[in-house]
């Protein structure tokens, strides 16, 4: 169908061809969530960015990888709060003809904490607000922006708005959890590749590293997984920008596709450091 | 004797398999342009050249033509001796895949000033550079390496209200390496569009 369309495009006007991305039919749409539509004073709720997108169409994690750019949004403060940074729910691996990207393949929520300053009247609608700024791609990427609205009403009693709720919940479900300690997660470094090692607990059909920083890792090569004497290992190649090893690897390990863990944990110094170039 | 041809010999070989990296020598290529001209790195040996990965229908790329931005660099570089190569990958069917009669109307339309437009709709030159977005720079010395790969700026966004506040890292590059200064910035992450290979 989009060769097609290119096709007649070419036909039409090669003019109109080249700039048909500039007025796009949007492909995802934006909003913000919250838990709670009425919520006391000195306590929090919880702020989602909504993202529905188009079949086939995805948006980008923190790291978008090879191509593609995060979503970002500029809060605006209201009685002196904002929501504070956003949680970013586990991405899975998108490969492009020139590389791998790292992002969210449908819908997706993202996460944020607003408390409510104690101060702050029962009776008062609290504005929640922020400029949004996002890519949604398919073959083809558009930008796209969005100025987010919404109210909490700060009260002497709580009213849960439930969809709201059900949402959040199930994106929280998809953040990262805390890595167990049971894991003994270690990284170390050798001459082209970051190692992970860790202790085995349970089944592992697979097993996948999401870097949190740009330019550590080849996002495209394979992670390879190996288990020897007990130990787990998940070989990951240094990106061949990287001039010299990052004190930390900091990123998101996800198990069999589902059960996703921060990992922050430093990088065992090594005799074979890569060459500094 | 013998060391040197082995040398020589494992060095293409490592080139072939591994990543391009700064300090390499950059492959040489042959490809045509969209006035059917016929261009070698070889021929260019003693410049600067610059290849700059292009989409015309992508939002970064059109963030740097639509301002304006790109073709200013094209003509201050081309000005001082650089030979400025725009590269188009995009394969058939594909966004910024394009004629080249309508590379032409392009380049007219948009006043850009390239020393050429090369088309590469197998992709052969994209992949023999890795490049992996649009826009994705690289920069190589008269002696053939390459000093400088990657994002044309620090700003990642399609929006060209970033582009005065940003530090443009091709002209990082050629300003330094022209007075003979080492390149302080020789590997960033390209940013954009992924390329669209066949």
């Amino acid at each position: 169908m989009r060769r097609l369309m290119v096709s007649i495009c070419v036909l039409a006007s090669t003019t109109a061809c080249s700039h048909a991305p500039q007025a796009p039919r949007p492909h995802s749409t934006a909003a913000l969530v919250v838990d709670q539509s009425a919520v006391r004073p000195g306590t929090q709720v919880r702020v989602g960015i909504q993202f529905v997108t188009d079949n086939d169409w995805h948006i980008y994690w923190k790291n978008p990888g090879d191509s593609g750019e995060p979503p970002q949004i500029r809060w605006q403060s209201t009685a002196g709060v904002s929501p504070g940074s956003l949680q970013w729910p586990s991405p899975t691996r998108m490969k492009t003809g020139a590389g791998t990207d790292y992002g969210y393949a449908g819908n997706v929520v993202l996460l944020s904490t607003l408390n409510i300053p104690p101060s702050v009247q029962p009776g008062t609608d609290l504005p929640v607000a922020g400029e949004l700024r996002w890519l949604v791609c398919h073959d083809t990427c558009i930008p796209q922006r969005a100025e987010l609205r919404t109210n909490v009403r700060v009260s002497n009693a709580v009213t849960v708005d439930n969809h709201a709720e059900s949402l959040i919940a199930a994106a929280a479900e998809r953040i990262p959890k805390p890595l167990p300690e049971a894991l003994h997660l270690t990284a170390s470094s050798s001459h082209d590749a970051f190692r992970l090692s860790f202790a085995p607990s349970g089944k592992v059909a697979s097993v996948e590293f999401f870097p949190s920083e740009e330019e550590q890792i080849e996002n495209a090569a394979p992670q390879v997984f190996t288990s020897t004497a007990g130990i787990n290992h998940l070989e990951l190649k240094k990106s061949d920008h990287l001039q010299r090893d990052p004190e930390r690897l900091q990123g998101v390990l996800v198990f069999n596709g589902r059960d996703s863990y921060q990992v922050d944990v430093p990088i065992r110094s090594s005799t074979a450091h890569k060459e500094k170039r | 004797m013998r060391k040197v041809v082995l040398v020589l010999l494992f060095a293409s070989l490592v080139q072939a398999v591994f990543a391009l990296r700064v300090g390499d020598r950059a492959p040489t290529f042959t490809a045509v342009d969209s006035r059917g001209q016929q261009h070698s790195l070889a021929e260019y040996k003693n410049k600067f050249v610059v290849l700059e990965w292009h989409n015309q229908g992508c939002p970064y790329t059109r963030k740097h033509y639509d301002s304006g931005n790109m073709q200013k660099l094209q003509k201050l570089w081309t000005g001082k001796g650089v030979v400025w190569l725009t590269v188009i990958s995009s394969a058939p069917g594909e966004q910024g895949y394009v004629t080249a009669a309508q590379e032409n109307d392009y380049l007219q339309r948009m006043n850009a000033a390239p020393t050429a437009a090369l088309l590469d709709p197998n992709g052969d030159l994209g992949h023999l550079y890795g490049a992996k977005t649009t826009p994705h720079m690289f920069v190589i010395n008269p002696q053939g390496q390459l000093v400088y790969e990657g994002a044309i700026d620090d700003k990642a966004t399609p929006d060209v209200s970033d582009i005065s506040g940003a530090t443009n890292y091709v002209t990082l590059a050629l300003d330094q390496a022209m007075a003979g200064k080492p390149v302080t910035t020789t590997a960033t992450r390209a940013y954009g569009c992924s390329v669209k290979y066949k």
